[in-house]
């Protein structure tokens, strides 16, 4: 789906190849691998926007084993491609807006879903995330990534008016247009995406939200994603076995600061030398030619997650 | 030193406050109300399976309801097999409900009876019959509230000896000035018929006959459309012991095959009492942000909610059941569950008047143009759906786009000179766009 944009791919970096978004995903399908301790995530059902790449797809079912899948892709015009590019048999792809198909969600059922918009927060989406999670079982995982990048003509005044009616009772009256500058507006985003978690899960008893993911990150525009479980007491006690301090990336709490995904443009040589020190090695005592202190650091945090890209010569 | 302040409910409190939340007609369906409580109590009928499954059952026998007013005299009679005696001594006419309770499922806060005699008239009698016994309760309200007991004599009397024949009758005479004003202004029968019409439409349909001085009401059932390119979204689920079944998809087209805004909203009813008609407003989450506010272009949305309870204070009622309780969990639960069953319909509705795409604006037009009256029981036998609309069409021919766009007048008058001077203006834009296909688009 992408998000409602009707422009096309021309000139936009390919989907496979935005390194932050991709380490996002390893970083997701990671947690996925931890919580593995505590649920049977190859039995979940994947949810999410395929677009024409799929690779969250290709990504879960490769690493995690999912094969119950659902794809939407929100451009009738695009329907042939997306089918065309479909990766697995069992990737259902369902054509039209997504709000159509959130009442398929089966409350007895276990998922992930990744509302993974490239437009910002708007009331469609907030419908969709508070539909969502007012209706998905204990257990579930519930992700949502949104555009937070402020056009360079945009002044806090404007868009405080714009986003107040806009998402007026999600809007938080105490607000003020400092909240809608550069430095403020992707956290004012965590909060509103917040806002539409807790009131999807407001009506629900036995269930709440437990934070996994705040992440923010920049492939050229800036975005945030917010995501975690939805689970009573006994999601609760399982999520408290499974190793997630193994996971410095994850966010238990909103409240703390997100994780910025920093990607450092590394050679190949410097990559594999750094690599070879790690992860025994002390942060502090890893070097590597000229490189800035700051980028090796934040190596150091993603080279895990990191894809490797070469030219092929086909 | 403490001292105890005095919190006892006045008599006048009853008798001259509360009613003054509730008009005459809804005083008058909380009689009926009455009835139609018996009579499930009587027959032991289950009331979600009668809403929900039941075809009218024939054997059954018909609850008999008859309303005759005039300014002198206000009358209730049914043949819904009576209250019992020591059930009209203990709890009937107790102000508000006690640990002792009689079952129901219309009556819900031990106010509603009360309320609507003393609402009527000051004269009140009512006499009813079950198979074994029976009582007569007749009193002034005037004189019972002078009185500082607040009991009421009660008379036990005999049983009518069979189902068939058991039945209450409530007569109220000194009917209030201001009722009485409201009774010769000529449209008080009207308007309870229509009231009564809607509110029971899921009962009038199949085993209530009730008249209005004489004359019989016929249901006004839920607008409904069908159309068999269109399946509506329906759910059920439970919340808190409140069962829920959600239906959503287009309203059935007036006479003159257009939809009307004054049916178009959500329905809820209340063990299958209508409570909330064609709304269209916050209540139901229209304009929160949830759904979009109400405009004319979603004049073919149709939904209902019917909730059901054994215990009808879960359900989400205010006292003249003509209301929703927004905080009561139930409907809280159930509200995300509609909106997210309504937004596919919704999004219908926009496509079908979108400005951008009118092809599809077309295809979505030529599809509403088959939604004809449907049935709310027939709707219901049904599975557990998605909205869906029928894409059966899609296929069928080559889609068109209508093109407009404004033009100079002098630059189509100097195609003019070069094409014709007959040529309109839009033969001039498609021939345009045929050379511009013909020489660049090979």
């Amino acid at each position: 789906m992408k998000g409602g944009s009707k422009s096309t791919s021309l000139g936009r970096v390919p989907y496979d190849l935005r390194m932050a978004k991709q380490v996002e995903r390893r970083m997701m399908a990671d947690a996925f691998q931890l919580l593995r301790h505590g649920f049977p995530i190859s039995e979940y059902c994947y949810f999410g926007f395929g677009s024409n790449y799929f690779v969250d797809f290709i990504l879960f079912h490769k690493f995690l084993g999912l094969r119950d899948m659902v794809s939407v892709e929100h451009s009738e015009a695009n329907e042939s491609r997306v089918t065309f590019n479909q990766p697995f048999d069992f990737v259902d792809i369902k054509i039209g807006s997504v709000s159509k198909f959130l009442p398929d969600l089966d409350p007895d059922k276990q998922y992930i879903v990744w509302l993974d918009y490239d437009c910002r927060v708007s009331s469609s989406v907030l419908a969709d995330i508070i539909t969502c999670c007012g209706r998905l079982g204990g257990g579930s995982i519930f992700v949502v990534t949104v555009d937070v990048a402020l056009k360079d003509s945009e002044a806090a005044v404007e868009l405080h008016d714009a986003m107040r009616r806009e998402l007026s009772p999600y809007f938080e009256p105490s607000w003020k247009p400092r909240e809608f500058t550069p430095t403020k507006f992707s956290r004012t985003n965590v909060s509103i995406l917040e806002k539409a978690i807790t009131a999807g899960l407001s009506a629900r008893r036995a269930v709440s939200y437990h934070n996994l993911f705040n992440f923010r990150y920049a492939d050229g525009h800036e975005m945030i994603t917010v995501g975690g479980m939805i689970g009573g007491p006994r999601e609760q006690q399982s999520l408290a076995s499974c190793p997630l301090h193994h996971a410095p990336y994850l966010r238990r709490s909103l409240s703390e600061a997100e994780y910025v995904i920093q990607v450092p443009l590394l050679t190949r040589k410097e990559r594999l030398f750094l690599e070879k020190q790690m992860p025994e090695a002390k942060r502090s005592g890893i070097r590597a030619t000229g490189v800035p202190r700051d980028e090796v650091l934040a190596y150091c945090e993603v080279y895990r997650f990191l894809p490797s890209y070469a030219e092929l010569l086909l | 030193m403490i001292q105890i302040a005095k919190t006892e409910p006045t008599k006048r409190f009853f008798l001259d406050m509360l009613v003054r939340d509730i008009s005459l007609e809804d005083a008058v369906l909380d009689l009926v109300d009455n009835a139609i409580d018996a009579y499930f109590r009587s027959y032991d009928i289950d009331v979600k399976d009668f809403v929900l499954r039941a075809s009218p059952q024939k054997s059954r026998r018909k609850a008999k309801i008859d309303i005759a007013f005039s300014d002198k005299e206000f009358s209730v009679t049914d043949n819904c097999g009576g209250i019992k005696f020591d059930d009209a001594k203990e709890v009937v006419f107790r102000f508000g409900r006690v640990a002792r309770d009689v079952p129901s499922v219309l009556s819900v806060y031990g106010i509603g009876l009360k309320r609507a005699l003393f609402k009527i008239g000051n004269d009140i009698r009512v006499e009813s019959q079950t198979k074994d016994d029976g009582f007569l309760l007749a009193f002034k309200a005037r004189e019972w509230m002078d009185n500082d007991d607040w009991g009421i004599p009660i008379e036990e009397t005999a049983g009518a000896g069979t189902l068939a024949k058991s039945g209450t009758k409530i007569t109220i005479r000194q009917i209030h000035p201001e009722v009485q004003t409201r009774i010769r202004d000529g449209r008080v029968a009207s308007k309870l018929t229509a009231d009564i019409a809607t509110t029971y439409a899921m009962f009038l349909d199949a085993f209530v006959e009730l008249t209005i001085n004489g004359t019989a009401v016929e249901p006004s059932e839920l607008p409904i459309g069908s159309s068999k390119f269109i399946t509506p979204a329906s759910e059920e689920f439970s919340i808190d012991g409140v069962d829920v079944k959600v239906l959503c998809g287009v309203a059935e087209r007036s006479e003159d095959e257009e939809w009307v805004t004054e049916r178009a909203g959500w329905y809820v009813l209340c063990n299958g009492r209508v409570v909330v008609y064609a709304d269209k407003t916050e209540m139901t989450e229209w304009g929160t942000g949830l759904l979009p506010r109400y405009a004319s272009k979603y004049r073919g949305f149709f939904g209902v909610a019917f909730f059901f309870s054994k215990n009808p204070e879960a359900l989400p009622w205010t006292t003249t059941k003509r209301g929703l309780n927004h905080e009561s969990p139930a409907y809280q639960g159930a509200l995300l569950r509609m909106v997210t069953l309504a937004r596919p319909v919704i999004r219908y509705l926009n496509d079908m008047y979108s400005m951008d795409e009118v092809a599809e604006a077309e295809e979505q037009r030529e599809i509403a143009q088959t939604v004809e009256k449907g049935s709310i029981r027939l709707v219901l036998q049904q599975p557990a759906s998605g909205f869906v609309v029928a894409e059966a069409r899609k296929a069928a021919a080559p889609s068109k786009v209508s093109v407009q766009f404004m033009a100079m007048r002098q630059d189509i008058d100097r195609a003019r000179r070069c094409l014709g001077r007959r040529w309109s203006a839009s033969r001039i834009g498609k021939h345009a766009l045929a050379y511009f296909l013909e020489k660049e688009c090979p």
